[in-house]
This record gives structure tokens, sequence and C-alpha cells, in this order.
């Protein structure tokens, strides 16, 4: 071993004071002074030391630790011969490393004093980059963050605040306006989620019953306890933003949709619920049976080469490809069930009779004296002596009412051979405002129709509605149809309206001095050859419209979803009236023109009104449901059983039979209820994945899409 | 033994302890009661009682009050009372601090916490300047010597119970024979002259003089035998009758020099270190066993030939046992196997001899059983295999020696550090420094041996070399916890203590004002010195700031005897 | 107890509260709260208490567990830290700026605690292998002490041998050698080349040498030895001490950005 460098005697070494703050800068080359520098590192030596006098001699009292008494002695006035060279004293370590630290610590300071106040600060603030979506607003972080102009003083205040979350969240909303549930879970009222959950608890009851197991595990069963009974729902809890561009800013896991759900399953494929009838919630608004027409009407050879070969002639995906939709009346079903739209197959009228002259027994009333002017004769009366259209018209009439009450004994106006004074007087009084109906429509037209029926269906209706009901009927049909059936009509009702009383006139067949043709006139219009080859009436109308046939003017349907028609059949099954219901009744069969109400099914809503589908929803892409599934995106999983594959006919259901039920809920299928083992094929973990936003959507309702920014719309207004 | 005859008188009387002592002295004292009554003819030649007079004595005079010797002391001589009277104070003493005896009193949590915060600006500020003392006491310088003395005798006189002891009376020789503290305080009541016996001349007088030596035992065995035996586990189950028996027949035997700090300071100097320096043989291997080694006081090292060396096993102290095996052996065997391995007194040992035969009566038949075994397992596999086997310590080796070459065995609170783990981030250091004004109180450096390093703190030692012939007892054992301490305001900075540690773990400083200035005495414009020492941070809560604040598990104080906790230390890792 | 052990028993705990936390994390994600927060206020108190290790150690007077335990306390949670500082990034690197110089500075901070322990472990041991130990503060004026010597050895050998040969070559290689610390760098990396080096070079010059002169080079090589001895001291204590420069100040700073980053967390409303 080589002999030591330090000497440890106490006589050489002293105490290493490294707390002290300065050293002296001799240090380094082992004669420090004993002095030491001072506390502010500056050089305290002065002499080795500082001499005694005894007896005027001086004496060097210089310390042991330097040596003792030094040879040469004080000089003669008493200083010390050995002055000490001053040093420049150096820093300790821990000295240098408070240095360091605090002026990091300042430069830190200002870095973020920087940061904070110049204006390329905010760049440096921000936490990254927008998503692609909402590229651009970089530039203006206070778009969506309300504190941001308020400055770091509001920044610390707002910081402190609990509520910038939500106000934040409002600012979201400003563009993506999700309703007035928002922040709420699923963004629906509490009322709606405890509708659905006392709905799904029930369809669990009756329904397949899920595995109440533990779903995510431990780890959700704990969630749940943290999970407070309102949790705050501010956007960001899902909503990522400044993840760089094209980065998806949604994302919520199984944990976090189980940690409210009351029942706890793991995935899909192990715990989720059957589907109850889905995709089918309702009966469907078109009756269309698909079993009878794939397997009867398609194979009859008459439809073979009209029949189609494929879903896809009738069923084409939605623009988005979630729904699939049908092509319509015109291209799916024209070909075969335009003849009973039109009527040709149809046996009897072909039209429905509108108006027309109600045939009366006029001989007791001539022997009676009953005065009602002019009245054709025995004309070939229906059965029904008055249609329900034109009850319906005459019931906007104060009298009417009392006629029907009274002359409803009455079982047929044509024998009113034991009818009392009074039915008489009520007979009178309907043969006048009969006569009535038909003058004011002479000389008014449409106008008067329409009012009529405004008056009698006692609902405001829209213009165009009305325009719709009379369907265009031609003045001069009414004008031909008078002259036929009461040439002096236009004489009588002024006299009559001054209270004369006209002498009731049969009019036979013969011309009268008017040169007017009588009631069953019509043919003989005609001349011989003329009437050989004319066909009915009824035959002439083939294209549909109006026409007179007898005593009666008729409406035949045009063609699929015929105005006259719909309208009807919509402003009927919503009267409120007894004639309009009746009316209604009497549209709505089977046998009836049109013959809507074969396909057409009608629902009774819960307002316990009466629609009638005319047409198969069209999904509004702003609706935002709780289950999604996009069948082009399934397409390459079919197999060689196509739409099948899912869609499995059911032939034992019957379809058909449910629709005279006006209750839609009840209803039988065509199809199978697509089965969940199906989607578990593909939809496991490791393959399509199986987390519940699969399938399901977080946000539910009508959300438009994001809104412009309403500063920019006014920014450009006011230029 | 070569060794023995060399080193256990070192050209004696070189160096006269009364420089001034003629003939002329000589003869009054051998006037005195005491040594006229000495038979001068049972001397040996080469060492009559005149020239023991002449250079192991010396006849100092002290002024009235002035305090010879304070309990609690330690001294390596006695009294004759040659002329005057002195005053004994007996139980309960002078207060502490007329003993100039007083610790740094205990500290709040507040204070520590202001202490680590507050920056001192310049080390060592100091208050006093000068030392003062207490009221009641002072100092004078007499010559080479400073005085420290009771100013008002009389009611000190009246207040305590005080034995005076007038001429020819003797005190404090048992302190100095047995090297144990003071039992009182003894000053003088009017201008005395004493005559001051050194231990070397006690030791002789005693070896040749039957009536001084049975004078001092039965006064030995009466204060401290008894219950120096009574303490020993051994002999725990032993009636008082047996004890006192005991006792009548148990030997007193001194070994090495008292001062044998001094003489290791002089020697490790020269000497390569792998001398063994200082080492006296009490029993070599292979001697007869004939008697049972008690240890008073003193160490001894337990060693065993090793080709040509000896192979230190472990060492013993106060209380210690040695050979007991052996004995044990032959008592149950009936066999006369002698001595396994052989004991050294190192510096000095103080031993008691109780013969053989005394233990074989007395001690084993009546020994308990569980001993009986225990000692039976540790006798035959240290006579059969050897005693190596089961002393009890995987210290290795070299280390061992390092440490009792060193002396470092002496320590009960020795700064140990493990090399291998201090990052030398001083963070000890500043701990210390926080805990004493700022003022680091050791040197983060030390002699090592291997990755072991012991540094420059004072050790608390078992042995405080450094108490001996402080003038105004400024350094002393605390009342409690038996640390030693120096009372910065008695320190005179006489550098007696600092020149006596035979460790360099006693500094001198030059004190300042709180401006910095370093303040000088006006007597001899020289800076004031003060000596400064770990206290073994006395009055802060929670012990020695230095072990707790080293991050790395690196420090440890720790008392080197104590080998289970030696031997768990530094086999951590 | 022994290094080893408890090293042992901490990883384990270590490893223990990892698990749970990242389990802790998850669930409180679970429940509809952002975990950002969790682990950011988490954050933000493991860096107080590990920087409180710092004020700790200034109050070593205070009976308040050993600096000891404090560091282990203070090494695990700064592992922990490092797991949470990770799932507070979601695994992912920061994008913003004043997160990213946060993120740097934990690096740092983090890194320079890493390497310091291992400083202290390995430096340790290499300091430890030299037969003295010498206060950092000291070792100029011993470096200074063996010049003079070196000086003194070759002067004395020149005059008594009158011959260059010694001179000459302590100019031209061992004055630079002697004059200030050299060859840190391979000191750091346990390099003796430089020793090597000189020593090969000076018995080199033995050929030029007489019987006297030779005398002089044993000696010269101790002190060589010394000085290598030095130099080693030296630059290994200096970075035991050197990579605090880092850990420390760099702390303060994040101290100073964390609040920072927290006013914005909080009035931009963002997770």
């Amino acid at each position: 071993m080589s002999e030591q460098l330090q000497d440890i005697s106490y006589m050489k070494s002293l105490y290493e004071r490294p707390n002290q703050k300065w050293v002296c800068g001799k240090k380094s080359t082992g004669k420090p002074c004993l002095e030491g520098p001072d506390d502010r590192g500056r050089c305290q030596a002065t002499f080795e030391c500082s001499p005694r006098k005894e007896d005027d001699r001086w004496f060097c009292t210089r310390s042991q630790f330097l040596g003792g008494p030094c040879s040469q002695g004080p000089s003669p006035d008493g200083t010390c011969c050995r002055p000490v060279q001053k040093c420049q004293p150096i820093r300790s370590w821990r000295s240098w490393r408070g240095i360091v630290t605090c002026s990091i610590a300042v430069l830190t300071l200002a870095i973020v004093a920087l940061i904070l106040t110049l204006d390329g600060g905010t760049d440096l603030i921000s936490p990254g980059a927008l998503s692609t979506g909402h590229a651009g607003l970089e530039e203006e972080c206070g778009t969506c963050h309300v504190s941001f102009n308020t400055g770091f003083s509001g920044w610390v205040i707002s910081a402190f605040s609990g509520s910038i979350r939500a106000e934040n969240s409002h600012r979201c909303q400003s563009c993506h306006n999700l309703g007035g549930h928002a922040m709420e879970p699923h963004s629906l009222s509490a009322e709606r989620i405890e509708a659905l959950r006392t709905e799904q608890k029930a369809g669990l009851e009756s329904g397949p019953q899920m595995h109440n197991s533990i779903g995510g595990g431990l780890t959700v069963s704990l969630s749940r306890l943290l999970v407070s009974e309102s949790p705050d729902l501010s956007c960001d809890i899902c909503h990522k933003e400044h993840k760089g561009a094209g980065r998806n800013t949604t994302g919520i896991s199984q944990e976090r949709c189980l940690s409210c759900h009351q029942d706890q399953f793991y995935s899909l494929s192990n715990g989720h619920p059957d589907f109850v009838n889905y995709p089918s919630s309702r009966r469907t608004r078109i009756i269309f049976d698909h079993v009878s027409h794939l397997e009867k009407h398609f194979k009859e050879d008459k439809y073979s080469d009209k029949a189609p070969m494929g879903c896809g002639a009738c069923h084409f995906p939605e623009v988005d490809g979630t729904k699939m939709v049908v092509y319509g009346y015109e291209y799916s079903c024209a070909a075969c069930h335009q003849s009973q739209v039109s009527g040709y197959s149809l046996s009897g009228s072909k039209g429905v009779e509108v108006l027309g002259v109600p045939g009366l027994d006029i001989d007791v009333l001539k022997e009676k004296g009953i005065d009602i002017g002019e009245w054709p004769e025995e004309p070939y009366w229906t059965e029904d002596e008055l249609s329900p259209f034109m009850k319906l018209l005459l019931s906007a009439r104060p009298e009417f009412s009392k006629i029907e009450e009274v002359i409803q004994d009455l079982d047929l106006l044509l024998d009113l051979s034991d009818a009392t004074d009074e039915q008489l007087e009520q007979v009178k009084n309907l043969a006048w405002i009969v006569k009535e109906l038909f003058y004011e429509l002479e000389i008014k037209g449409a106008t008067a129709l329409m009012e009529n029926i405004r008056d009698s269906l006692k609902n405001e209706l829209r213009n165009s509605t009305l325009i719709g009901l009379a369907a265009a009927l031609p003045p001069d049909l009414i004008q031909s149809a008078r002259q036929h059936w009461f040439p002096g009509l236009l004489r009588e009702i002024p006299l009559y309206r001054n209270g004369e009383s006209i002498q009731i006139t049969v009019l036979t067949g013969q011309v009268d001095e008017q040169g007017t043709a009588g009631g069953e006139t019509s043919d003989d219009d005609f001349s011989e050859e003329a009437s050989e080859d004319a066909i009915s009436s009824e035959d002439r109308a083939s294209s549909g419209g109006w026409y007179r046939e007898e005593y009666q003017l008729r409406y035949r349907p045009v063609l699929h979803a015929d105005q006259f028609m719909k309208t009807w059949l919509d402003v009927s099954s919503q009267s409120s009236t007894a004639h309009g219901f009746r009316l209604f009744e009497f549209l709505e069969r089977k046998n009836a023109p049109g013959a809507c109400i074969k396909c057409h099914s009608i629902d009774k809503t819960t307002e316990k009104r009466l629609i009638v589908n005319w047409k198969i929803p069209v999904t509004d892409p702003n609706e935002h449901t709780f289950a999604k599934f996009s069948h082009t995106s399934h397409y390459s999983q079919l197999d060689e059983k196509a739409c099948f594959t899912c869609h499995k006919i059911d032939k034992e259901a019957d379809y058909a039979a449910v629709f005279d039920s006006r209750d839609f809920h009840d209803f039988a299928s065509n199809f199978q209820p697509i089965s969940r083992k199906i989607c578990v094929k593909c939809h496991l973990p490791d393959q399509a994945g199986d987390s519940c936003v699969n399938c399901h959507n977080y946000h539910i309702g009508k959300f438009p899409p994001a809104e412009i920014h309403p500063k920019t719309f006014a920014h450009n207004i006011n230029g | 033994m070569k060794k023995r005859t060399t080193s256990h008188h070192p050209k004696r009387w070189d160096t006269p302890f009364g420089p001034d002592m003629s003939e002329k002295e000589v003869a009054r004292v051998l006037t005195t009661k005491l040594f006229g009554g000495l038979d001068t003819d049972s001397f040996p030649q080469n060492l009559p009682l005149e020239k023991i007079i002449l250079n192991d004595t010396r006849l100092i005079k002290y002024q009235k009050g002035d305090i010879i010797v304070r309990v609690g002391d330690y001294g390596s001589s006695a009294f004759l009372v040659v002329s005057g009277e002195v005053g004994v104070v007996l139980p309960p003493g002078l207060h502490r601090k007329m003993l100039g005896h007083s610790e740094p009193k205990k500290r709040s949590i507040f204070s520590c916490l202001a202490s680590c915060f507050k920056r001192t600006r310049f080390p060592e500020v100091r208050k006093h300047g000068k030392p003062y003392f207490e009221t009641g006491t002072g100092s004078r310088v007499d010559g080479e010597a400073t005085r420290v003395y009771i100013q008002d005798v009389e009611s000190v006189v009246s207040k305590y119970t005080v034995v005076k002891l007038s001429d020819g009376k003797m005190f404090g020789e048992i302190a100095a024979l047995a090297r144990t503290p003071r039992t009182a305080t003894v000053f003088a009541t009017q201008d005395v002259e004493l005559l001051e016996i050194r231990w070397q001349a006690l030791r002789d007088i005693r070896r040749y003089d039957e009536k001084f030596r049975n004078y001092v035992d039965t006064l030995y065995r009466k204060r401290n035998l008894i219950t120096h035996l009574k303490n020993i586990s051994l002999f725990a189950h032993l009636d008082d009758a047996d004890l006192e028996q005991m006792a009548k027949h148990t030997l007193f035997e001194s070994y090495g020099s008292f001062d044998w700090a001094a003489a290791y300071n002089r020697q490790k100097a020269k000497l390569d270190k792998y001398a063994s320096i200082e080492e006296i043989v009490i029993v070599s291997q292979g001697d007869y066993m004939d008697g049972l080694l008690l240890f008073s006081s003193g160490f001894g090292k337990v060693a065993i030939q090793t080709n040509h060396g000896y192979k230190s096993l472990s060492t013993l102290g106060h209380k210690d046992i040695f050979g007991l095996e052996e004995i044990f052996y032959n008592w149950k065997y009936g066999e006369t196997v002698s001595c396994q391995a052989g004991l050294w007194a190192l510096g000095y040992a103080d031993i008691l001899r109780v013969p053989t035969f005394i233990i074989e009566e007395l001690v084993l038949p009546k020994l308990p059983e569980e001993f009986i075994s225990q000692i039976e397992r540790k006798a035959n596999s240290w006579v059969k295999e050897s005693p190596a086997v089961i002393v009890d310590t995987d210290v290795d080796a070299g280390l061992m020696e390092f440490l009792v070459y060193h002396r470092y065995i002496n320590g009960t609170q020795t700064m140990m550090i493990d090399l291998d783990r201090c990052t030398h981030c001083d963070e000890c250091v500043h701990a210390c420094a926080n805990g004493h004004n700022g003022n680091p109180r050791f040197i983060r450096h030390g002699r090592k041996y291997n990755n072991k390093l012991v540094a420059n703190a004072c050790m608390h030692c078992v042995d405080p070399v450094c108490l001996i012939n402080c003038p105004t007892g400024a350094i002393h054992r605390t009342e409690k916890g038996g640390a030693i301490v120096i009372n910065d305001n008695t320190c005179i900075g006489c550098q007696t203590c600092a020149g006596s540690c035979p460790y360099d773990n006693i500094r001198m400083v030059e004190i300042r004002t709180d401006n910095g200035t370093v303040v000088l005495d006006e007597s001899n414009n020289k800076p004031i010195l003060k000596a400064t020492k770990c206290n073994l941070c006395f009055g802060l809560p929670g012990g020695p700031a230095c072990q707790r604040a080293c991050p790395h598990d690196a420090l440890i104080r720790i008392e080197i005897n104590n080998q289970s906790a030696l031997s768990e230390w530094i086999n951590r890792s | 107890m022994k290094f080893k052990t408890r090293r042992i028993r901490n990883l384990v705990i270590l490893l223990f509260v990892i698990v749970v936390m990242w389990w802790v994390i998850r669930i409180y994600s679970g429940a509809l709260k952002s975990p950002h927060y969790l682990t950011g206020w988490l954050l933000v108190a493991l860096f107080l208490f590990l920087t409180f290790y710092n004020i700790k150690k200034k109050l070593s007077v205070i009976p308040a567990g050993t600096n000891t335990s404090w560091l282990q306390l203070h090494l695990y949670a700064g592992l922990i830290m490092i797991f949470l500082f990770v799932e507070h990034l979601q695994w992912g690197l920061p994008r913003g700026g004043v997160e990213c110089i946060l993120a740097v500075q934990f690096v740092l901070v983090a890194g320079s605690g890493i390497a310091g322990i291992y400083f202290s472990r390995d430096f340790s041991r290499r300091l430890a292998e030299q037969d003295e130990q010498i206060i950092l503060e000291r070792i100029p004026q011993f470096m200074a002490k063996l010049r003079l010597d070196a000086e003194d050895l070759v002067l004395e050998a020149t005059e008594s041998t009158d011959s260059s040969t010694l001179a000459d070559y302590y100019v031209a290689c061992l004055a630079r050698f002697f004059s200030r610390p050299q060859n840190r760098y391979a000191h750091l990396i346990r390099s003796n080349r430089p020793l090597f080096k000189l020593l090969n070079d000076l018995s080199a010059q033995n050929r030029y040498m007489n019987k006297a002169e030779r005398k002089y080079t044993g000696r010269l090589e101790q002190l060589i030895r010394q000085k290598d001895m030095l130099d080693q001291q030296n630059a290994l204590q200096k970075t035991l001490k050197g990579w605090l420069f880092i850990h420390v100040p760099l702390t303060y700073s994040t101290a100073i950005l964390i609040p920072v980053h927290i006013v914005l967390v909080y009035a931009f409303g963002a997770v």
C-alpha cells in the first residue's frame, strides 16, 4: 500500500464544512486561510497573526494550524510580517446547486409568462391538433372553450368554478343539437328512460331471460358503486378532442355501458337477450302477404311473366344502405293489380255515387197534394234512396236532422201510402233541400260543393283538401243533369224561397215546352243506329272521373293513388260526424271502387283515430335509434340463400287475418324473427366485434346534422 | 513473552513525573505516615523506594478552594496530603455545574427545525469568548496549570457533607489503580500541599509492600470487588457467603500501562501496520489454567497461534470471562488440558484471577442446568476442535485485526461507513452541522479496511483517555447515556484531550464572534481555542443525526465489541 | 435486514401497488369519469411526496424516520410515478406545447433519478476499491501536492544524475498529466488505458537510464498511480454529485409548470 495522502491527525486535518456557502480560494493549494470568506464570498484574510506586545517587544502569535510562531517574528511596528495573499473565494457544491436550481426556476417562470402573454402562446397551450371534423377551429379556441377569452386570471377563476365542462358541452350543442335532454343518459328524458326500463323489464319477464351475470366482471361492479345517480355527462367524457387530425373523437367502452345498465351481461354472444320479433315491431302498413305471393300467385302461369325473380325486384337499400325499401306500386304491384284499382274486375257500379235524386212515391204525394214542384217519375231507383255522400252533403242543412229523425221510420220513400202527414211534410222538405242543393251547385258550381262539404264535415279543412274532395266536378255535368231531372228548377227555387207553394208536377218521359228531356231519355239522344253500338255509360267512363248514370252523378277512380278516393278516405276517417264516418265505412269496403283498403291497412292510433297507411314510412336520416344495422354492409356475408339467410319465411303465420283488426300491434309476420345466433356467427370479439356500440347508438332521438354556427350566419348578414 | 519484557517497562524514568523533585523533598516525603511505614528493604535493588518517589511522584500546592479531583473524573494518580487539609464531598456531591460539567439542554422539535433553516454565516460562532465558570467557581492560572476553585469554601462545607482529610491521608488510589471514575470530589479546604503519586509508583509499592497491598486490596475488595462479582452472570446463583469466600481468594492483576494511548500514539508512527503494539501476554496458549480470568477494566484479545503469528478471534472487555471452558472441561472429565488460546492485554487490562479450585468448589457444582449444558457444549468444541470454531462471529479476520490493531474496540459509538454504499453526499456532515449550530463535529475521513471506513468521529470510548487530566472537567461523561461531552464554556482550549485521544477525534477550533472575527485571548493575543467533538447529538431528539441522515444505509454508530451487532451490519450485502 | 431481502420485499410491494392502481384506473374510467383526473392528481400527490424528500433531508435533525427509509420510499414511489405518468399519457405521446415541456421535464427528472441510483450503487463500490477515500473538496490540494512532489523528484533526479531523460519525459508527457484532473471519461467507463500507457511509456524510458536514475522512476510511478487514483475519485465523485444538478433543478421547474397545466386543464374543461 502506497503511503496515505491524507493526514487525519487533529492538527493537520481541520473540519470540512460543506454546509458553508463559500470556500477559501486557496483551498486547492492546500493552504487555505483560517479566517475563510464571509457569507458574501469576500476574502477576509489579512495577516497570519496579530502580534502580542510584551514590554516593548512584539511576539508572533501565529496559530498552531499555520505552524505556530514564525521564524522572522513581527516587524518593529508590530504588524505581522506575513500578510495573507487575498483570494477569490469559490462557491461550495451546495451553493452551486442552489444557484442552478434558482436560475432554472426563473427561466421556467419566464417561459410560462411568455406562453401566457404572447399571441403565439395559444398554440403552445393547445394540447394538440383537432380532429378533421373540427379542423379550422384551432384559431378560435373560444368557440368551444367558454373561458378562453377571459385571459389567464379568468382561467384561474374558471378553473375553480366546477361548471366549466358543462358550459363547454353547451357550446358543443350550439352546433350538435341533441335536443332538450342532451346531457341526460342517452339524450333522453328521464321519463322516457323509465318507460323503456319498465318495457324492457316486461319484455324480459315474458321473453328470453338474460344471464344476470356480473357483466364486465368485478371491475364493472365496482365501477357501478362509483357511478352517481345523476352522472355528470358532459360531452368530453366520451368525446376526446385534440387527438390530432383524422383521429376518432368518439368512443364508449363496454364497461361504461355496463356501469349504468341494470341488466348485466358480457357481450352479444354471451348473455345478450334474444331478439323479440326483430326487426318487425308492428304489422306491415301495406298488406302484402309474402307467403301467398311467393307460394301461390308468382307460381300461377298467368303471372309467370310478371312474377319477380328475387327480392331485389321489389326491395332496394336506402341511400345510406341501412334500411331496405320497396320500389313502390307502379314498379312492383301495378302489373297485376292495376285492373282492380281501375275497377275493370269490379261487378256493378264501378264508381262511387256522389250526387243523386232520391226516388219518391209521387202518386201518394200527388193525391195528398204535397207541393214539391217538378219531380221526375219512376226512375230506376236504387235500393238505397240517399247515398252516404248525399246524406253527408244534406246534413250541412239545419232541417236535415229533423227530416232524418222523422222519416227514418219509413222503410222506403217509394211507398208513402201509410205515411203520416208529418212524415209527408218532412218528405216535402227533403225534396226541397235536395232541389236547393242542385240549385246551389248549378249557380255556384264547385264552390257551393266545397262549402257544403266544409259545413257538413264540421271541421276546418285546408283549401287544398277541399279541392281534392271536390275533385274537379265539371259544372256542365251538373247543368245537364239538372236539365234532365229538374228542368224548371231555376224558376221554382226562387218562388219556393218566396214561400209560394208550387204544385207537384210529375215529369214524364216526353220533352216539355222548354225542350228539356225527362228522366230516362238519356239513351233517346242517340239515333237508332247509334244506340245499336252504344255501350253503357259506366263503361264509357272507363278512364275514370265524373259521369252521370240515371239519376246519379258518380266518380270513378282514375289511377292508383287517386286524389278523390285518397282524400275522402283520409278526411272521412278523421271525421267526427256520424255521416262522415258512415261515408268512411262506405268507402273502405273491400269491393269499393279503387279497392284502396285491399292493400292499404288501417291503423287505430293511440288517440283512437284511424289512419290509412298510404306509404311505407321513409326513415329520417336524422333519426337515431337504439339499434343500428346496415343491410348493404352485410351483403358480403350472404350465402346462396341470399336474403333468406336471415329473413326466414314463416309459412304457418296467418298474415292476412290480423288486418281486420285495427290494432297494428297484434300481427303475424311472414318472417320468423331474426335469430341472435345468426349475428353471433360473425360478431365475436376477435371478428366483427361484439361490443355494445357495434349495434347500438348512445345518443337516441332525432338530431339534425351539425348546424352552421349562428355567429357566422349573423356575420354574413351584417356584411 | 519477549514483548512483555521489552514493552512493559519502556525506559522508565527518562521523564520524571515531577521535574522539581529533589533528594530533600524525597526525604520529606519519606517522613510522612504512609511512606514512613513502608518497608524499604522489600523493594528490589533496581527499584528502591527513594527512586520511585523521586521519579513517580511530585509535590503540588493547591490554594484554598481549589478543586483537586472531581467525581466521575478519570485519573491515573493518587494523592497524599503532605500538609494542610482537603475536603471530600460525600454524595450528594457538589452541583455538576460547579464541577464544570454541563451538557446541552434538551431541544424542542421547533428549535431543531429552526436550526435546520438557520444559515450560519460563520463557523464556530460563540456567545462567550473566554471560558467562564458557573456561579460559585472561578479559575486561575498557576504556572502551567489552570486551577478551578470554589469561591465560598465555608458555605460549601456547611451546605454539603464534607469529610476532612488532613496530612498523611491518601485519596484517589483506588480510582488510580482500578482505573475507575473518581467516586467523590475533593477540594482544598485550606492551602494544601499534596504528593501526587502516579499509578506506576502505586503499582510497585503495592507489589512490594505487603502492608500497603493489604490496605489497598481490602479497600478495593470492600468497595468494588463484591459488586463486580455479583454482576457476573456466571456467579449469579452464589450466595453472599460464597462471594465473600471468592473475593477473599481473588487476585488482582494489572497488565500494560494506563497511558497506553500515549504509548500507542508514540509507537504507531514507527511500526509497520502488521506489528502488534502495546500488547502484553496475559495467558499464553498452552499455559496451565490456574484461575478464571475476569476483566475488570481494559481490553484483551483472544488469539491462537497460526504459523508465525497470532490470529485474533475476539476481544474481551469489562465483565468478560476467559478460561471457563478449560476449567470446566478439566473439572467435568478429570483431564488437565492446558489453555487452548492465548490472551493478550490490549494497551492495559485489569484482571481478577479467581483461582481454579474456588471455581471447582463453589461455582461449577451449583451451576444451574441450562448453564451446564451450554458451557459443556462450548467447552467440548473449544477443547476438542478449536476455540476458533465457537467464537461466535463472522466478522472477517482481516477486519477484526484492523479493529484490534487500531484499538477501535474501545468505541461504543464508533462511526463506521460502508463504502460500498457511501455516495460521499455529505448528508451526514450537513446533519451534524445542523445539530451543532452549523458546525460539523466529525470529518468524513479516516482509516479504512476494504470497504469499511472508520470515520474521525468520537467513539465515546469505554476507556475515555481523553478525560484524563482535563484541568477544568470540561470534558466528561454525561450522567445519562454515558456519552463523552465537552462543556464548551469551561473548556480552556488546553488541547490535553485532543492530544491524548488516540483516534484524533477531538479537534481544536478557533472561535469567532457572530460577525466572524476570530476571538483573541487578550492575555496573549492568540486565538481562543475550544476542543470540539461529536457529542452524539446530546439533547437532540432521536439520537445521532449522522446515522439518521444517511440516505444509503452506509453509516452506523456501533459498539465494536458488540460482535453480533457488528457482524450483522457488516454482512448485510 | 439484508439488502437483498429488502429489495425483494419492496419490489413485491411495488408490483402489487402498480397492479392495484392499474385496476383502479380502469374502474374509475368505467364509472363514466375521466381517468386523467385520477392519474393526474395521483401524480401531483406523488410529486409532492417525492419533492418532500429533498426538504426532509434538510430537516435531518428532526426525528422523522431515517433518510434511508425515506430514500427507499422515494425510489419506489418514483417508479410508481413513472407508471402513472405513462397511464396519464394513455401510453401515447403528448401533443400540446405545455404538455410536451412537462413530459420532457418528467422524463429528464425520472431518467436522471434512475441514472443517479445507478451511480450511487456502482460508483460507490468503485470508489471503495481505492486505498484511500479523498474528500472531494480536498482533491485539488492533493493534486497540487503530487504535482510539486513530482516536479521536485524530477529536478532532484536531473541534478543528482545530470541526465535529462526523466525531465524530458516529464515535460513531454507527465507535466500535463499532473497539472489538472485527467481522463475523466476513461475513469467513468472503468478504463485503465491512460494509466497503463503512462506507466509503459515511463518504463520504456528505462532504456536511457542508469541505475541511479531508475531509482527515481519507481517513486515517480507511485506518484503517477496516486494521481490516477485522484483522477478516478475526482471523476466518480463529481458524477455522484453532478446528476443532482439535473434532478433537483428540473424538479423545481416542473413544480412551476404543474400548476399551470392544472389550471389550463380545469379552465378549459379538458380531459
